[in-house]
């Protein structure tokens, strides 16, 4: 089986997780071969679950004014804050990946954990869908089975400012907002704060960590997914009814 | 009344319910857990409307069977506890 490799970009949320969608459409259809794509997000963004609500989770006039995008994804798990991360994307028939959705996220972030290891950073898989460094989350994945055809996506913190990141989204009670950052900080790594690497050298290295052992070519996504992307952005992911759905 | 919890090895999970007459009138499922499909929410969701709290459990795993649905990150039992305690 042969994988195509959509190299970095950088979209909107919107066009992010529609460019997911429609390839995950065209792999359906046999049109495109199975994906791995790597993204990141101009302007940043927040990604939130499927299940998540919107309005607990994030403060979206804060958002606004700071010029963070917000989007719902298609996959569950939990509030991303897509700044300075790298987001990959991997989509092929359901038959590619381990039947068992736990191993399936086990095979899959061993790309990443390659990736990191290239990088110097001794990483693993801690189930349901994180992958941990030093006893730190450093990327977190989620995946989606529809139509027999596997998405999964997550993101590689680069590096994290959680301050920042709080300022945007809510926490249940802001009495104990400075004690949940100092949390946060305990369990969040980055990359930066593991090894002094560039950006290059990690899309290089998640390009390693996902090819090897897999036929694979450079390849940009067709005029077709670009086109139904973008039909998908306006009527889905850029829609209030989607993205305040819960 | 809205509750949520960090399920103990699995995710967040936040149960807001009314009751009507000791049955459920309304119910909305959030949280960061997964479920494939993840359509199935609106199923579960619709048929927990008319259930006493202590048929939760064995109405959700119904709806997954029926479905063809699995949950990840949370159980049956974990939305059952969580109601309970909301409208206890």
């Amino acid at each position: 089986m042969r994988w195509r490799v959509v190299p970095y970009s950088e979209n909107d949320a919107f066009l992010n997780m529609a460019i997911d969608e429609a390839v995950s459409e065209s792999v359906r259809s046999g049109e495109s071969q199975p994906t791995i794509r790597f993204y990141g997000w101009s302007p940043s963004a927040i990604s939130i679950g499927y299940f998540q609500s919107l309005e607990r989770e994030v403060d979206v006039a804060r958002c606004a004014e700071s010029g963070v995008d917000v989007v719902r994804r298609r996959t569950g798990g939990g509030a991303v804050f897509h700044d300075s991360e790298i987001t990959y994307s991997i989509i092929g028939k359901e038959g590619l990946f381990p039947k068992d959705i736990i191993a399936s996220y086990r095979e899959i972030c061993g790309s990443l954990i390659r990736a990191l290891g290239i990088l110097g950073i001794s990483a693993e898989f801690k189930p349901i869908n994180d992958i941990i460094t030093d006893g730190k989350k450093i990327s977190g994945n989620a995946q989606t089975r529809r139509g027999g055809v596997l998405l999964q996506h997550g993101t590689l913190l680069y590096e994290v400012d959680v301050e920042r990141m709080f300022s945007l989204l809510r926490v249940p009670d802001e009495k104990i907002k400075d004690k949940m950052i100092a949390s946060v900080k305990e369990r969040v790594t980055s990359i930066r704060q593991q090894r002094d690497v560039s950006r290059e050298e990690v899309l290089e290295a998640l390009l390693k960590g996902f090819t090897e052992g897999r036929d694979s070519g450079e390849a940009a996504l067709t005029e077709k997914e670009l086109c139904r992307a973008r039909e998908l952005a306006e009527s889905r992911y850029m829609k209030k009814e989607w993205n305040w759905m819960r | 009344m809205i509750l949520q919890e960090k399920v103990p090895g699995g995710k967040l999970l936040c149960v807001e319910v009314e009751l009507s007459a000791g049955r459920i009138g309304k119910i909305r499922i959030t949280g960061d857990f997964f479920l494939h499909p993840e359509e199935s929410i609106e199923a579960i969701e619709r048929g927990l409307i008319g259930s006493r709290p202590d048929e939760v459990a064995a109405k959700v795993s119904a709806i997954l069977s029926r479905e063809r649905a699995q949950l990840i990150g949370a159980a049956p039992e974990d939305i059952e506890r969580l109601v309970k305690r909301a409208v206890g």
